[in-house]
């Protein structure tokens, strides 16, 4: 027989449903946002500690 | 706009102490259990990373090679003359010196653990299927392979993701803005944004944990060379760790400033010190050869063996493939958030093309002369000496680096100077991810108190724990892979809402509008 594993071919097709949920996002209008175009006063973002 | 998708994000205020309470409990029941039953949980690791593995090979490959390909597609087009930030912001850091944290970031004790290591580990294994000249190319370019440009497309698009909504449309450095900025108000992308936060801490705390445990094998290895030994004791694994989270606690409780940043500057010069060292002591022209010879094959072969799996090999191949490649390529993914927020920290104000081409090439070609040397002096004294460090590269992987610098001059400086590149390596990793955790699990704030630091510095070690009694790198190595595998998603989809964005922003109708370029 050449069938396949039963839990492989699911999870497979799950990827394959993950891939076509991003197909969606890519395909999809954008929501309206009320937003202002960053300046690069409010984009600054206060310095972190850290590896920097 | 920055306070407004600040509440967007992790559902407000409810939604970031949930993540914060939720994020802390798994991570420590994880560690709790691995401490208590390290077997069992290494046991769950190996069963659903080789059949998530074994199952999807493929597409985790295919996103690799997509990231990459994305980012080479960004440089090459007009998108690479965006700005990460506005229009007018230009770069904090020269450029030498932001290539040189490049290198901070990526860097880290695995790659002085794996050194020489890994090239002959694989030299081992290919010498089964084709002649030692062969088996010896074949070995260099994996390691290139795992180490190279497939791993810095990974951080690059987690960083530019994050980079590029924090400074040009002002949300926080969270793995949820993009999703949540993209489509605000839809419950499905609060939902996918919480699980994008929660996923990258459980990835960030387990993958740092392991890299934990290799540091603690490594320093007590270290140590124990110098003191002649010849198998490390247990009570030393102890002393080091106990060491080790000694020296990351009390930085966790101030603020440093650049503190960090010039212990790690001084762990990257030690590096490079040692890989100068090896190439003018060890065999000179044979390293260089063993450079330019792994630098040829790589470039000729990166981009197709994005593609290939061992599909058509048998199963030793295939065990092969998963335990390297693709625990590799999870690995990297596990660790795109946390390098992802520091690259992007430090990128602000450099073009995507700049961005791109810095991240890709620059620590790449370094790995590849780092590995061209260590793996050339490896296959050296394989092909041409008694064959030691392969045969030790199987029974007793963590010592082959102290072991090779015992065959080269000033071993006991070289050994030293190892031991303390490895200490400061997880000690300034361990603070920066402890930071990152607490800047993710409070929902963007980006400078998280001591005591939530402190909560994530000794989640962090309990983790490391856990990692160090399953008793082996590569039980390590499954459990960091268990902890980055629903991340693999989360990068794609980064990369989905970069794609809409840029999209946006290159519309006829998106330009000219108040602050040039900008969409509003």
């Amino acid at each position: 027989m050449l069938t396949g594993d039963v839990i492989d071919t699911v999870m497979n097709l799950v990827t394959f449903a993950f891939l076509g949920a991003m197909g969606w996002l890519l395909a999809r209008k954008l929501p309206a946002r009320d937003d202002r175009p960053a300046d690069s006063d409010t984009a600054k973002q206060p310095p972190s500690s850290g590896k920097t | 706009m920055q306070r407004e998708a600040s509440a967007q994000n992790s559902g407000g205020a409810t939604g970031g102490t949930a993540l914060l309470v939720i994020s802390i409990a798994v991570i420590a029941a994880i560690g709790i259990w691995g401490v208590a039953d390290p077997e069992g949980l290494v046991a769950l690791a190996t069963r659903v990373v080789d059949t998530y593995f074994y199952s999807r090979g493929w597409f985790i490959m295919l996103a690799v090679s997509a990231m990459l390909i994305f980012c080479i597609v960004l440089a090459v087009s007009r998108f690479g003359e965006i700005r990460l930030g506005a229009d007018d912001d230009r770069p904090e850091f020269s450029t030498p010196s932001w290539i040189a944290m490049l290198f901070a970031a990526g860097m880290g004790v695995g790659l002085l653990f794996w050194a020489v290591a890994e090239p002959l580990t694989h030299f081992n294994f290919g010498r089964d299927y084709a002649d030692e000249g062969v088996a010896a190319h074949q070995a260099l370019l994996a390691t290139n392979f795992h180490w190279g440009i497939h791993a810095w497309a990974i951080y690059g698009v987690t960083a530019l993701a994050i980079a590029y909504f924090a400074f040009r449309r002002g949300t926080p450095m969270l793995v949820s803005a993009p999703v949540e900025y993209l489509f605000p108000g839809e419950r499905w992308a609060r939902i996918v944004g919480w699980l994008s936060d929660f996923m990258a801490i459980v990835a960030i705390a387990i993958g740092v944990g392991g890299s934990i445990a290799m540091g603690v094998f490594q320093v007590a290895d270290g140590i124990d060379v110098v003191m002649g030994g010849t198998s490390t004791p247990a009570w030393l694994v102890a002393v080091v760790f106990v060491l080790i989270v000694a020296a990351y606690v009390p930085p966790l409780l101030v603020d440093l400033g650049t503190g960090m940043a010039r212990l790690s500057n001084i762990a990257v010069s030690i590096a490079i010190a040692l890989v100068v060292f090896t190439i003018i002591f060890g065999p000179t022209e044979y390293l260089l050869n063993a450079v330019l010879v792994g630098f040829g094959d790589y470039v000729t072969s990166a981009i197709p063996r994005g593609f290939q799996t061992p599909v058509f090999f048998d199963d030793a191949v295939s065990r092969w493939f998963s335990d390297w490649t693709l625990t590799y390529m999870v690995w990297w993914i596990a660790w795109g958030p946390f390098v992802g927020v520091f690259v992007a920290r430090i990128s602000k104000g450099r073009t995507i093309r700049e961005f791109v081409l810095g991240v890709l090439i620059g620590p790449t070609l370094f790995s590849v002369i780092w590995f061209g040397a260590f793996g050339g002096i490896g296959l050296y004294e394989t092909l041409h000496g008694a064959g030691d460090l392969a045969a030790m590269a199987v029974s007793n992987v963590e010592r082959v680096t102290f072991d090779l610098l015992d065959r080269l001059p000033l071993t006991l400086i070289t050994t030293a100077a190892t031991i303390v590149a490895a200490f400061l390596f997880i000690v300034t990793s361990v603070v920066s991810a402890a930071f990152v955790l607490g800047t993710f699990s409070t929902g963007g704030d980006p400078d998280p108190s001591p005591r939530i630091r402190l909560i994530w510095g000794i989640l962090l070690g309990i983790l490391g724990a856990a990692m160090i009694l399953s008793g082996s790198i590569d039980a390590v190595k499954k459990l960091i892979a268990l902890g980055a595998l629903p991340f693999v998603f989360i990068t794609v989809l980064l990369m989905v809402c970069l794609v809409r964005a840029l999209g946006e922003e290159t519309r006829p109708a998106a330009r000219g509008t108040e602050e040039g370029s900008m969409p509003c």
